[in-house]
């Protein structure tokens, strides 16, 4: 069995992380970039590759930022499930030692 | 569909510009965001069965993170490299309608030149025929240039095409994969050429193919309809294209491809013959270039059992027999490595 380690700090800025990338990875699919660009050499066969790449572009990233935000999630969750256990046995700490 | 010059008119340069800064722009955040998650997206001191699952969980989102990056950094370099080509173009176009209206002449959609001038009144036909010559010259000049910029567009959409990473298209990727696909430089030379100088090279390279792999070419017949792009005749020895694919440098994989496979026949030929011991082997030429035996002999019993769509088999069963798969790999590797100069020395020889 695998020894279960949480340091809240460092969770919370691994949190942090994932959901900056969520917001950064959600803006950045460029297909509107792809759509400009195709407008300016009309007739070309490529503009048609251009709108199909713009639509894979849009749902690569769609995919990357709920991925991120899961991940998030993930160790949020974790977080709070440990916070928890910790309140929760620290409660019962007080049971036992403290005053009656 | 060809571009027209009525379209070519109205290209613009600086979108493109513009798209491959908003690509740069969104290239670095999402650079950023990858480099981060993977650096500390799940905590180094988190230990545990549910740690480890987060750590998959990053590593295959940093993995398809890459993958997007790559592609969108092959995109932006095709994007700036495009717009280069269109300020030529650009250039070219302004040139073209200044000279066209101070010369007094029109250009069409479809880049016809026409004279708008009103003839002056001429004292003798020599002078008519001089002003009439001096009117055809320089028309015929403003259509070389209008050629020009169209060229200069064809590979400016083949930059483009380069440009889109592959999983995008199935077409297109199946194209890459079996057909393969001209450069944008070969695709831009190309499309300089008359038509004359197009068969003239593909004729060059019939009679180069010919004489390397040891066939004899009877004729080169331009008969194939519709969607056949080729075919080799081992009956008559004529190779038959189509004369619908001339304006696509895609022909010259029909070339090299139906020219394989009258190498096809000759290797099994020569891997029938029989020699006296003291008698030079004829498929040695054929081993020479990395053809076996038991090739020959696996392309005699495809061809022995053709798959044709004419007599009841499948597309997939035709497309992928021995032979095509084989030729196809021949028309492939000649059309990707084709260049520039190679069209030119072909032209050259031709004459």
């Amino acid at each position: 069995m695998s020894e279960i380690h949480v340091v809240p700090k460092d969770m919370k800025t691994s949190i942090g992380i994932a959901t900056d990338a969520e917001s950064a990875v959600r803006k950045a699919d460029s297909a509107g970039y792809l759509t400009k660009a195709g407008a300016a050499v009309p007739g070309a066969e490529s503009v048609g590759y251009l709108s199909d790449l713009g639509t894979r572009w849009t749902d690569e990233t769609k995919a990357a930022a709920d991925s991120s935000q899961k991940l998030a999630a993930e160790m949020q969750k974790a977080l709070d499930e440990f916070e928890a256990a910790d309140k929760a046995s620290g409660e019962k700490g007080g049971k036992v030692m403290g005053p009656n | 569909m060809a571009i027209t010059f009525g379209q070519v008119k109205t290209w613009k340069a600086a979108p493109l510009g513009d798209a491959g800064d908003g690509l740069k722009a969104d290239l670095r955040n999402l650079e950023t965001s990858r480099d981060e998650l993977e650096a500390n997206g799940v905590a180094k001191s988190w230990t545990g069965v549910a740690a480890d699952a987060a750590r998959g969980h990053r590593d295959s989102l940093v993995k398809n993170l890459s993958t997007h990056i790559t592609g969108k950094q092959g995109m932006q370099k095709a994007l700036y490299s495009a717009e280069t080509q269109v300020e030529a173009i650009e250039r070219l176009v302004q040139g073209i309608l200044d000279r066209a209206k101070t010369q007094e002449f029109t250009v069409a959609d479809d880049g016809t030149v026409t004279s708008t001038a009103t003839p002056p009144t001429f004292h003798n036909r020599y002078e008519a025929e001089e002003w009439g010559n001096s009117r055809n010259t320089t028309a015929q000049e403003i259509a070389d240039d209008i050629s020009d910029a169209l060229a200069k567009a064809a590979g400016v959409d083949q930059i483009l095409t380069d440009g889109i990473p592959d999983g995008t298209d199935a077409d297109l990727d199946q194209t890459r994969d079996q057909r393969g696909m001209a450069s944008p430089e070969t695709t831009e030379r190309w499309a300089q050429l008359t038509e004359a100088e197009r068969k003239a090279i593909i004729d060059q390279k019939i009679e180069e193919l010919a004489e390397e792999y040891g066939v004899d070419v009877e004729d080169i017949v331009w008969d194939a309809q519709g969607s056949t792009n080729g075919y080799w005749s081992e009956d008559d020895h004529t190779v038959h294209l189509n004369p619908g694919n001339v304006d696509n440098p895609d022909i010259l994989h029909t070339v090299a491809h139906e020219m394989r496979h009258a190498r096809q026949y000759e290797a099994i030929d020569d891997n029938n013959d029989f020699q006296f011991w003291w008698e030079d082997d004829p498929f040695d030429m054929h081993e020479e270039d990395g053809i076996t035996e038991k090739q020959a002999e696996s392309w005699e019993e495809n061809f022995d059992d053709y798959k044709s769509t004419d007599n009841g088999a499948t597309y997939d069963e035709y497309y992928n027999q021995p032979v095509e798969a084989d030729a196809r790999k021949s028309g492939r590797e000649y059309l990707d490595n084709l260049t520039p100069a190679e069209l030119d020395r072909l032209l050259k020889e031709s004459k």
